[in-house]
């Protein structure tokens, strides 16, 4: 059959959600922004271009940006940025510390995203008792006071990265499965949910076909919402020392050492700080250009 | 002089960045003590003439072009916001469709019926403002009204909340009403008493544009009516000349589109020796209600209360009731949607109730639902291809063909084009919609289809077809239908029996013809009496008699 092969294909909520998006200047930007910044972050460390962002050499310390130094055993040096106090090329730290802090931001994210929606959408969708006995348990660990937990987690043990993804991840799900839990309530009552229950489709069949994705609007904002959220979160952490230990970086810990030393080497605050500024503002752009381009009731008609 | 003349009204909105014309050059008066009814099917720009008139288009999106509403001579188009002020509410006032959004949540409605009353007369003390207030409840027939006058509007019904809304626009006196389909989620009943209401204001002079897509309705009430279709007028006239004799082709199909209760019904189906397909007996669905953190049972909503009733194949049941009168929640518990309490539900002999999951899977094939929405009843995330399959897929249907090849089927047989199974709901109309939900129903090869007011939620002419396509479908497919629905001119017109219920319980039942045209009981009388039946000259004069 000719005609049904070269059907014409549907315009789906979520082109259309891109159109809407791509009129957004702010957003687009926001997303830019992120794409280059993980690009950096991730791509950059690879190619031989950058020297160890650890490697210390004093006789180079408190270079000013744009310097070409030569260091002791011989080696011509380019600082883009300059250097910090052990020499080090706070470039490189930059980038270093930027994997650091992203990779925190997304996985964190990740881990509360699929906790949350599935906690979320099952309590949402069960009802009853059940949904009462798991929104309470939200309510305690709400109610838990999140930075003694973490202070008390790195006291007990290792002070390692996947502690910290792990400590983050658990308090960020709560609110994504509270908006996940929402959305499903009123979702369960469309018609369409009862003409899937009538066709004989299973629970989980219905969770995850027809539930699921209709809540993806809501949770896709919330996700880009949580990544500066958690990222934020984790500089505290860093800042209060509780998170990223040195010699290692991240840009909440390089914020850190630049304050230590603000007077003497203003540079050493000022750039971590505003790539950081910059990235959260690029996520909190992209955040809301997405609310408005996924807003349902836009849409609809 | 008329009271409000407009002249040349062109209303656009910008959508996606195109200008779409919503109303093209409309002109029409009103006089005082005067009913004018405005009628058109959805996007016909009805409702934006009426919100035109006082300025209430949202600007942006909205924009009004041009034109002239000059009410006592003077431009309101043209008048600064300030000016305007004074003439909203106390001048003209609007009645809109949903009272839930126009009143505030927040306050009790006395005091915002006091509120309304202070603005209109500041020489009003606050307790004579009250008063003033629970004697409009008492005029639009809130029983109580001085105790419900300290309730908050989320404690009103649908039909009482409207009450309140036009109690709150009658009170300022105003010289001019537009009212906005004020009726049309009320069961006929509760219509009939706010038509006697406007209608006592209409002889105490004022005038009243009357926005509505029913027919019958515009019969009872208007005296002069203006036709509207894609943004323009296409006819307008005295009612009772232009009901006796449209001049233009879509007025003639509009009338001829429209439901009557004294419609023939489409067959007459004898009554033989049949075994019953689906019998109901002593059906008990009660909802709990349910209070405190752990969800503690404290009480029980008697939807459906002892209700036994069979359905025979190829038959088509209608069941009719005002809004609570639990006619859903039977469809929805024959399906298992809804959990019954008790009583006995068999299919083809087997009982449904306490079915196990698992047991009930396979039977889900013959019993399918169409429900009322066309819009929620989509999933909107999947395509036309992967609604139509997903039940055959369930059932193990898809052989002799591929998934495309038996989607493509069912979209012609409903009558859509193949070519649009990639797309998703929302590139469709409502009333296309309505087909895909068809389809998605019989395509898993049902015996029995619960259709929950299927079709209420379509224009006429739309209605009128997809009533064809149901009855089409059942004839070729031999198929028996619960038809639910509140429109009694529908079921008569297609329905083989018919079962009338009231707060859970059966009141009568018998041959569709037969109880409508000859009622038993006196609540289905009562309800019979409420349908406004266009072209009826009796009802007419009855209803403007007051």
């Amino acid at each position: 059959m000719d005609t049904i092969s070269d059907i014409e294909k549907g315009s789906s909520l979520g082109r259309d959600a891109w159109v809407r998006l791509k009129k957004n200047k702010m957003a687009m930007f926001g997303l830019w922004f992120f794409v280059g910044i993980t690009l950096v972050c991730f791509l950059l460390p690879l190619l031989p271009v950058l020297p160890d962002p650890n490697a210390t050499s004093p006789e180079l310390r408190s270079l000013g940006p744009f310097s070409e130094a030569v260091a002791n055993d011989g080696t011509e040096r380019f600082y883009l940025l300059g250097s910090d106090n052990l020499g080090r090329d706070i470039f490189a730290r930059i980038v270093d510390g930027g994997r650091v802090s992203l990779m925190v931001g997304f996985i964190a994210t990740a881990v509360s995203l699929l906790i949350g929606v599935v906690y979320g959408a099952v309590a949402g969708y069960v009802g009853g008792r059940l949904d009462s006995v798991m929104m309470r348990v939200v309510d305690i660990l709400y109610a838990l006071p999140f930075m003694i937990i973490v202070i008390i987690l790195t006291t007990f043990f290792d002070n390692s990265l996947w502690l910290l993804f792990l400590a983050i991840g658990a308090v960020e799900w709560l609110t994504m499965s509270r908006i996940v839990r929402a959305q499903v309530l009123s979702l369960k009552e469309q018609e369409f949910v009862d003409a899937a229950r009538s066709l004989g489709l299973s629970n989980g069949q219905i969770i995850f076909r027809h539930i699921i994705p209709n809540t993806l609007g809501p949770v896709i904002v919330y996700t880009t919402l949580t990544v500066p959220a958690v990222m934020r979160l984790e500089a505290i952490l860093s800042f209060l020392g509780l998170g990223v230990q040195p010699p290692n970086a991240s840009w909440g810990s390089l914020v850190k050492e630049g304050a230590d030393r603000m007077i003497s080497d203003p540079a050493l605050l000022i750039f971590p700080s505003a790539i950081f500024a910059l990235t959260l503002f690029a996520f909190n752009f992209l955040g809301d250009g997405l609310r408005d381009a996924l807003d349902v009731r836009a849409s609809k008609d | 002089m008329p009271l409000l003349e407009v002249k040349g009204l062109t209303v656009s909105f910008t959508v996606e960045g195109k200008r779409v014309p919503a109303v093209q050059d409309v002109s029409f008066s009103v006089e005082p003590g005067e009913i004018l009814g405005v009628v058109g099917e959805s996007g016909s720009g009805k409702s934006v003439t009426g919100m035109s008139i006082m300025r209430l288009v949202p600007q942006p999106p909205g924009r009004i072009e041009s034109g002239e509403i000059l009410y006592k001579g003077e431009d309101l188009l043209r008048k600064p916001v300030e000016e305007l002020r004074d003439i909203r509410g106390s001048e003209i006032s609007v009645i809109f469709q949903e009272p839930m959004t126009a009143l505030s949540p927040l306050h009790p409605v006395g005091k915002q019926l006091r509120e309304t009353a202070l603005l209109h007369d500041s020489s009003l003390s606050k307790a004579e403002a009250w008063d003033l207030g629970v004697e409009w409840l008492e005029k639009v027939g809130i029983p109580d009204a001085a105790e419900r006058a300290k309730a908050y509007p989320f404690q009103f019904s649908g039909g009482m909340r409207q009450r309140v809304m036009i109690a709150m626009a009658l009170m300022l006196e105003p010289k001019l009403i537009i009212a906005d389909e004020p009726t049309t989620a009320l069961d006929v009943t509760i219509q009939a008493q706010i038509f006697d209401l406007i209608l006592k204001m209409k002889r105490d002079d004022t005038s009243i544009i009357f926005i509505t897509h029913d027919m019958g309705v515009i019969w009872e009430l208007s005296d002069r009516v203006i036709v509207m279709k894609d943004s323009r007028i296409v006819e307008r006239g005295e009612v009772e000349a232009l009901f006796a004799d449209p001049q233009e082709q879509y007025t003639k199909d509009l009338l001829a589109a429209v439901p009557r209760l004294t419609d023939k019904p489409l067959r007459t189906l004898e009554p033989g020796d049949r075994t019953p397909l689906v019998e109901i007996r002593d059906l008990k669905t009660w909802f709990p209600v349910k209070r405190g953190v752990f969800a503690r049972t404290v009480d029980h909503v008697r939807a459906v209360d002892g209700v036994s009733f069979d359905i025979f194949p190829g038959e088509t049941l209608g069941l009719v009731g005002e809004s609570g009168s639990g006619k859903s929640t039977i469809g929805r518990s024959i399906l298992g949607l809804d959990e019954a309490t008790s009583g006995s539900i068999t299919f083809e002999g087997r009982e449904l109730i306490g079915l196990p999951r698992a047991e009930f899977r396979p039977l889900r094939r013959d019993l399918q639902m169409v429900f009322q929405d066309p819009f929620s009843s989509l999933n909107p995330r999947l395509t036309v291809l992967e609604i139509l399959t997903e039940g055959l897929r369930e059932h193990g249907l898809l052989d002799g063909g591929t998934p495309k090849e038996h989607a493509a089927r069912w979209l012609e047989e409903v009558g859509l084009l193949a070519e649009h199974m990639d797309r998703y709901p929302h590139e469709f109309s409502g009333g296309q919609r309505q087909r895909i939900c068809i389809a998605r129903a019989i395509a898993v090869r049902p015996k029995f289809i619960v259709c929950d007011e299927a079709v209420s939620a379509l224009d006429v002419t739309i209605q009128a077809q997809v009533i064809d396509l149901l009855i089409d479908l059942r004839d070729k497919l031999g198929l028996s239908y619960l038809f639910i629905s509140h429109d009694l001119s529908v079921v008569k017109r297609i329905c083989d029996r018919v079962i009338v219920l009231n707060g859970g319980k059966i009141v009568e039942g018998g041959a569709a013809a037969e109880v409508i045209e000859n009622p038993s009981d006196e609540y289905t009388a009562r309800l019979i009496e409420a349908v406004p039946v266009p072209g009826d000259q009796r009802k007419r004069e009855l209803s403007q008699a007051g």
